[in-house]
């Protein structure tokens, strides 16, 4: 019996997760709707409906990183699985920790995708078993927002290194060259 | 293609019945830290007489503006209507039809709706209606009119100083509004009652006392370039000699202080020292460097139009003390604006200069006939042409090149083609980014007008987002990892925006590459280029 309930179950898993690839469009498209309505109205116009990616870089790289997404939630969890993942919501949060967003505001979105999917798939309405491959896609999607924050607050850090290091690097490097700065600044 | 286009349905379910919650008149302006460069230091405003010079910040409740300041901005205003024809027409003639809404790069990458163009001058207009047009002063905010207070007074400071003046707006305005030139106009306003920011006015009054946005006296700037000889000579074996002040001389050379004084202009400022020392032993070419008009860039063009003015002076008054025919400028951004679109009704016509001729091929530069000043790319790529310099582009081999138009020699003076083929004739690995993003469209590094300070990061960053997802692109799909551009201000904001966007790509001058490539009279064998790494080929040379 315990055999045939551990095939069920696998079974089972491997059918939610082939249903949110059938769905994959349409959770896309709610999730991304989710996360461009955190923008001022004139703004998530624009960012959904211009489709250039040269001309609306915020809107069609937050787009595409989503499904990337999407897909890292469905797919095998590996170390490729977790490259794609942190690459996408870097794409997202690199842009999102300049912007005027808290960083709560800023990473949000990430967990936003359970409803998202809850709704799209009537998961409430399900059987005990969806519900419970739910709860596990649910820590899956913590873990990515917990991935999340390590990457925004790279965005951040690197912004802090970016304003102390700059003037340094682009003055002082040429006056050292020249001499000016007597005292070597790799000895410093 | 019958099935791509859409549905009536489809496009019905699209339209956004919702106004926003908020009008923009009523969303109060926040003024966030990373958006805003530091208020100006009194003494600078003080040494170039300007208004109102006192120490204030931008975060507290007192600007600590005069009594009558109201009356002051009205009076500006009304002033500047009648002296600037432009902008009466620029105030009176926009239909907000949107289509500059999302080109400005601070839009797209802030997200922020008072940056859209329209929306940024729609600031100012909104005062114009109340205070000078008849429907604006009966109908009010019917009218699209409100009064000055201090709120709308921050909003105009906190967004006009979010503006590159890059014009890419007005490349897709249907009535050809330089929103630019509004910003430019707005910012003449607040500094009347002493609205500046410290980033512009500081290196406006050290280029007014000492020739340079540094502050950097004649003989330290000579020591500088100096020290770049030293270089010079450990590279290539040959010792390059430049002139200094020299009276008589053919050509007097003009360039942004930081291609002498931050890395990496300093390479291109060597490039520039060695195409100089070539022509000189080749063809005999007479070029002086001045100690005294040091500075080609013109912060006084983001003050005031006296203050630009005052600074463009010095260039035409050396060059007549100096007695030169014409006048050779680097490789900088919104000089060109100043020289190509005001110097000539602002200082000009230069009569006392020749129209220039390049004294090596004999062109004739008939677009500068009146202000007597040409790009050296123009030069460079004109020295090409006539096969006049001895290349070896292989040098180059292991930068794969991409190039940025800067804004303003391609919006400002029109200069598309001649960079390219210059690089194309010094380098063999080239790649255009995408058409929507370059030449008359190109994107703002997003750090210009003034712009390009520590404090406002995040300003720069976003502004910075549009050009570096182009660059990304063609770095992705074609290996580039160097991006060349004209402009010193880009060469010292697009490796911090490269930093943060775009880390495996590096930032050049076109002359630091003109330089690796130029095979010169006498030279050593060269190992290294400018930067002192390896050329292609000579990884394992002996360092020693």
């Amino acid at each position: 019996m315990r055999t045939i309930s551990r095939g069920g179950g696998r079974n089972a898993q491997m059918n939610f997760k082939k249903k949110i690839s059938q769905h994959k469009e349409t959770i896309a498209k709610k999730w991304f709707e989710l996360i461009i309505n955190s923008y001022p109205a004139e703004t998530a116009r624009f960012l959904k409906t211009r489709n250039d990616p040269f001309a609306n870089p915020v809107g069609m790289s937050t787009r595409q990183s989503l499904e990337v997404l999407i897909d890292c939630l469905t797919d095998q969890i590996d170390q490729t699985g977790q490259d794609k993942a942190r690459s996408a919501l870097d794409t997202i949060l690199r842009i999102r920790a300049i912007q005027d967003f808290t960083p709560a505001q800023a990473i949000r979105f990430v967990f936003d995708v359970k409803q998202v999917i809850r709704q799209t798939l009537s998961v409430e309405h399900s059987d005990s078993q969806t519900v419970k491959e739910m709860a596990a896609l649910d820590r899956q999607v913590d873990e990515l927002g917990l991935l999340g924050f390590d990457i925004y607050m790279k965005c951040r850090e690197k912004i802090y290194d970016l304003k102390a290091n700059e003037i340094k690097s682009r003055i002082y490097k040429a006056f050292s060259r020249a001499g000016i700065i007597k005292e070597s600044l790799d000895d410093v | 293609m019958s099935d791509e286009t859409p549905k009536p349905d489809e496009l019905f379910g699209k339209i956004d019945y919702r106004t926003p919650a908020k009008g923009w008149m009523d969303t109060p302006v926040n003024i966030r830290k990373g958006m805003y460069c530091y208020a100006s230091n009194p003494k600078s405003v003080k040494n170039l007489g300007l208004p109102n010079a006192r120490a204030w910040n931008p975060l507290e409740d007192d600007w600590k503006l005069p009594e009558n300041w109201q009356q002051i901005l009205h009076e500006g205003f009304k002033e500047r209507l009648d002296k600037f024809r432009s902008i009466k027409i620029f105030m009176d003639i926009c239909v907000r039809c949107g289509a500059c809404a999302d080109k400005c790069h601070f839009f797209i990458g802030t997200g922020d709706p008072k940056n859209m163009p329209v929306l940024r001058a729609e600031l100012l207009r909104s005062i114009y209606r109340n205070d000078f047009t008849p429907t604006g002063k009966i109908f009010g905010r019917l009218a699209g009119a409100r009064p000055m207070t201090l709120e709308v007074l921050k909003e105009w400071w906190y967004y006009l100083f979010q503006c590159s003046e890059c014009r890419r707006c007005s490349v897709y305005c249907p009535y050809g509004i330089d929103t630019a030139e509004i910003t430019i106009f707005g910012r003449e306003l607040l500094n009347l009652i002493g609205l500046n920011i410290d980033w512009i006015a500081t290196p406006v009054s050290n280029c007014y006392n000492t020739g340079n946005h540094l502050g950097i006296q004649p003989h330290a700037f000579k020591d500088m370039l100096n020290f770049f000889v030293e270089d010079i000579e450990e590279i290539t074996g040959i010792h390059v000699e430049p002139q200094y002040n020299k009276k008589g001389a053919d050509i007097l050379f003009i360039t942004p202080s930081g291609d002498v004084f931050a890395d990496p202009g300093t390479y291109t400022c060597m490039g520039y020292m060695l195409l100089f020392h070539y022509l000189k032993e080749k063809y005999g070419l007479d070029v002086t460097w001045s100690t005294y008009a040091s500075e080609g860039g013109n912060f006084g063009f983001f003050t005031s139009h006296e203050t630009m003015k005052r600074l463009n002076a010095k260039m035409y008054n050396e060059a007549r003390r100096l007695g030169v025919k014409w006048i050779l400028g680097g490789e900088c951004g919104h000089m060109w604006r100043v020289i190509s679109q005001y110097m000539d009704t602002m200082n000009g016509p230069a009569d006392f200069l020749e129209t220039p001729v390049n004294p090596i091929t004999g062109t004739r530069f008939e677009n500068a006939a009146s202000t007597k000043m040409v790009h050296i790319a123009e030069f460079t790529a004109d020295l090409i042409r006539h096969g006049k310099l001895e290349l070896d582009p292989g040098r180059n081999d292991n930068k794969i090149i991409s190039f940025h138009d800067s804004c303003n020699p391609s919006r400002g003076m029109g200069m598309f083609d001649e960079p390219r083929y210059v690089i194309k004739n010094v380098a063999n690995n080239f790649y255009d980014m995408p058409a929507n993003t370059i030449r008359e469209q190109t994107f703002c590094c997003g750090s210009g007008s003034g712009l390009n300070a520590g404090e406002d990061m995040e300003l720069r960053m976003a502004g910075g987002l549009p050009r570096a997802n182009a660059v990304k692109h063609v770095h992705e799909t074609y290996g580039v990892n160097m991006l060349a551009c004209v402009c010193a201000i880009d060469r010292a904001a697009l490796p911090t925006s490269m930093e943060y966007w775009v880390p495996d790509v590096d930032v050049t001058g076109v002359h630091e590459l003109v330089a690796n490539a130029l095979i010169l009279p006498g030279e050593q064998d060269r190992t290294t280029d400018l930067r002192g790494e390896p050329l292609p080929g000579m990884e394992d040379a002996d360092e020693g």
